[in-house]
């Protein structure tokens, strides 16, 4: 076999691999990129101007579905029947006595989940770092807040991200590149409401343009992000980090490229990758580094299938941990219709948010913090279809007057909370179901336990509260992840740490024993953080080790 | 969902076959006036107008799962409407067919006319409400790009 054409080989192009694969080609190194999934073009791809816009999802919504499988998840108790999803229209989402598996939602394409993404940057609150040593919970992080903010900071500038100009729990050196977003009406109602419940709302921080930027539009207030965005002005990282990663002219990237398994070799380093190309060809590349980013169920599965002689347990799995400690989305959403009209289907998605009980100490009596936003866009409440069959219910017509009456009413409220470890929450191999290329499945294990219940029956409880303040009517629609298992963000399935015994890999995602193996996605999460959404964190973390990586090559240590 | 709500219809298909009369010769003879009770002609076309019977059909044919459902509860249509003294379901005036699905609406959760009723509802709504002619119908505005909404802090006018 030859020797590496490349200095690093990335797997995966999401917000790790996509930071990794730019940051290392824009300090020199050759990189080659492979990526699962297709290239998208916004603007011929996504179908937000066809007149069914409201049929089409995320153009690979049905292949972002169903491709892990799950192990039967827990009972459900009729002490928390008050956090049973609901509709007016259907009653009971999940009238069965067990937790269902609605999928692990994300995209195989060039750009990962950010395609999809409605673009929140958060930095991740400095007290939901220190998650073991605070409160006994989780594992504390290896890198502190203030070595990340550095990274924050530049992240922040390559993508573009708009918000407020000071943050009091996230210290910031300087403000962020644009202005924040002005609320849409409809959010302007949920702030007053806030304030009558001695809430403090303020304009989310969002990758989604205020102004021209980067020579890209500003966002033109669509709502539609969740089906991708066509004008480009959402930081997702396809338009970014992997436009200017081409641009370097030392980044290869090869999509349609499914990689099987990596091949340890001598002296603790990984010798090749093996992956089937998009002419369905079965290609092996020998490696100097290899990256893994392939989502934080993806990548342990690769680790895991990687297993041989030399690694029996999977590939970087000395401490048992691979797959551990899988971390999802607890959360909540209420909506309602208000009587005045709102016209909610306009705005940015989550244009404003509610941090107050966003610190681990900050519900009372249950550990772990939480965030409230809108979700009239993310629960997809925003055209006419959505209106006359989940809003309005019945037919004939008296139920087409309804619908004309409600359209732009609804309003929604959403909370995403703290998901500390569980026992009983981790990846695995499927023993039976097999992908095209005849390998394991990723089979995903979910356990709630009371602490998340009672976190997500004060993320309820707000809710409803929120939308009486607001004026609302009572809620006609209520779903939330303790009667199925639906996330969008999951973590901690590679963690980071500092002893090898209880972590995957060190505070720069690299292999406690292989040497040339790095992890850099949201699989590094040693805790999730109080409802932050996940992708700046996990660009930040990527680039401060690409640029520590960088370094080693020069130097030629790898 | 799907699956569980399948496994409920076809435990039900059986008895709902034996109930019915020996089939007509079109199936889903019934599917324009439901769709049409549905949806009839009042601030826009009606729902057979749109093609949505034709939308119906059509689900039926490919999909393993909703052919069989759409059949019963067409056969369940026409059985309701026998027993009201009329020939089928579309020989029933407005208010008698309203009267029929209204029981399916309000049927038991999960029993066979509830499933045939809100899958078919679900699937006519969204062929309605995607033609434009159905969205102008109740006011939407159009698809969201190319024009985005420029100013959405405003009240909506
Ligand atoms: C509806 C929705 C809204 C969201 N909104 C936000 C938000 O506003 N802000 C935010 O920060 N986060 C948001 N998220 C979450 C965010 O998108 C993800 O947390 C983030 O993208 C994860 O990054 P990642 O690098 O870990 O993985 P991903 O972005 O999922 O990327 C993994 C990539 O690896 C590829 N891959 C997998 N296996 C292989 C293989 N074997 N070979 C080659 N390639 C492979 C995949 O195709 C994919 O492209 C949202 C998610 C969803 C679903
Ligand atoms: S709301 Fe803005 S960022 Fe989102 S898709 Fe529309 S134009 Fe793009």
């Amino acid at each position: 076999m030859k020797e590496p054409e490349h200095d690093a080989l990335v797997i995966g192009s999401g917000a790790g691999g996509a930071t990794m694969a730019w940051a290392l080609a824009e300090r020199g190194l050759r990189v080659l990129l492979l990526e699962a999934g297709p290239a998208y073009v916004p603007e011929r791809d996504y179908g937000l101007d066809q007149t069914d816009w409201e049929l089409r999802g995320f153009v690979d919504d049905v292949e972002g579905i169903g491709r892990q499988t799950a192990a039967p998840l827990q009972r459900l108790d009729p002490a928390w029947d008050d956090l049973r999803s609901m509709s007016h229209v259907r009653g009971r989402v999940n009238p069965g006595p067990r937790r269902r598996y609605a999928g692990y939602r994300h995209v195989r394409g060039l750009g990962g989940s950010t395609l999809h993404f409605v673009g929140e940057a958060h930095r991740l609150n400095p007290q939901a770092m220190r998650m073991r040593t605070r409160f006994g919970v989780a594992a504390d992080w290896p890198v502190t807040y203030a070595e990340l903010e550095p990274w924050y900071e530049r992240i922040e500038r390559v993508i573009g991200v708009a918000g407020p100009a000071a943050e009091a729990a996230r210290p910031r050196r300087s403000p962020l590149p644009l202005p924040p977003h002005p609320p849409s009406y409809a959010s302007q109602r949920l702030v007053t409401a806030g304030r009558a419940l001695g809430m403090t709302w303020v304009p989310n921080t969002l990758a989604a343009l205020s102004r021209p930027y980067d020579g890209r539009p500003p966002c033109n207030y669509c709502a539609g992000c969740a089906r991708g965005c066509p004008r480009r002005d959402k930081g997702s990282v396809d338009v970014t980090l992997l436009r200017r990663a081409a641009e370097s002219g030392n980044c290869l990237i090869r999509t349609g490229c499914v990689v099987t398994h990596l091949d340890p070799g001598e002296d603790d380093r990984v010798q090749a990758v093996s992956y089937v190309d998009a002419e369905g060809n079965v290609q092996r590349e020998r490696v100097r580094t290899v990256v893994v980013a392939a989502g934080a169920v993806e990548t342990p599965r690769l680790l895991l299938l990687s297993a041989s002689p030399r690694a029996p347990g999977g590939l970087g799995n000395e401490s048992g941990l691979v797959g551990r400690n899988l971390m999802e989305t607890l959360s909540w959403s209420a909506s309602a219709l208000h009587p005045d009209r709102l016209g909610s289907h306009r705005g940015l998605p989550s244009d404003v948010i509610c941090w107050d009980w966003n610190a681990p100490d900050a519900i009372p009596g249950v550990v772990g913090g939480c965030r409230f936003s809108p979700t009239t866009a993310e629960s997809d409440l925003l055209g006419p279809i959505a209106y006359a069959s989940r809003v309005v219910d019945g037919f004939g017509r008296g139920h087409q007057d309804a619908v004309r009456d409600a359209l732009g009413r609804v309003l929604s409220v959403g909370a995403i909370g703290e998901s500390l470890p569980d026992p009983g929450s981790f990846v695995d191999l499927d023993p039976e179901a097999r992908d095209a290329h005849g390998q394991a499945l990723a089979r995903i294990h979910s356990h709630l336990g009371v602490r998340e219940l009672e976190r997500l029956r004060f993320m309820a409880r707000t809710c409803r509260d929120l939308l009486a303040a607001a004026g609302a009517e009572a809620p006609f629609e209520q779903t939330g992840t303790y009667d199925h298992f639906f996330s969008t963000h999951v973590f901690g399935t590679c963690r980071m740490g500092t002893d090898p015994a209880t972590s995957v890999v060190d505070g720069f995602g690299c292999s406690h024993r292989w040497k040339n193996l790095v992890v850099a996605d949201a699989s590094l999460f040693p805790s999730s953080g109080g409802g932050e959404a996940p992708s700046l964190t996990i660009e930040a973390l990527a680039l401060r080790s690409a640029d520590r990586l960088a370094r080693r090559a020069r130097r030629r240590e790898l | 969902m799907r699956r569980r709500v399948f496994l409920a219809i076809l435990a039900l298909l059986p008895g709902w076959a034996r109930r019915a009369p020996a089939s007509p010769p079109d199936p889903y003879a019934a599917l324009e006036a439901y769709v049409d009770t549905l949806v009839p002609e009042h601030l826009g076309p009606s729902a057979s107008a749109l093609g949505a019977d034709g939308a119906l059909r059509e689900l039926a044919g490919r999909d393993a799962q909703m052919g069989p459902l759409i059949a019963a509860g067409c056969r369940w249509l026409d059985e309701r409407a026998r027993a009201r003294g009329a020939g089928s379901f579309a020989a029933l005036d407005e208010g008698a067919r309203e009267a029929v699905v209204g029981s399916a609406a309000r049927a038991a959760p999960g029993s066979g006319e509830w499933v045939f009723y809100q899958h078919t509802r679900a699937a006519v709504m969204r062929h309605y409400y995607a033609d434009p002619r159905g969205a102008r119908a109740v006011g939407a505005d159009g698809p969201p790009q190319p024009r985005g909404h420029p100013d959405p802090t405003e009240a909506p006018r």
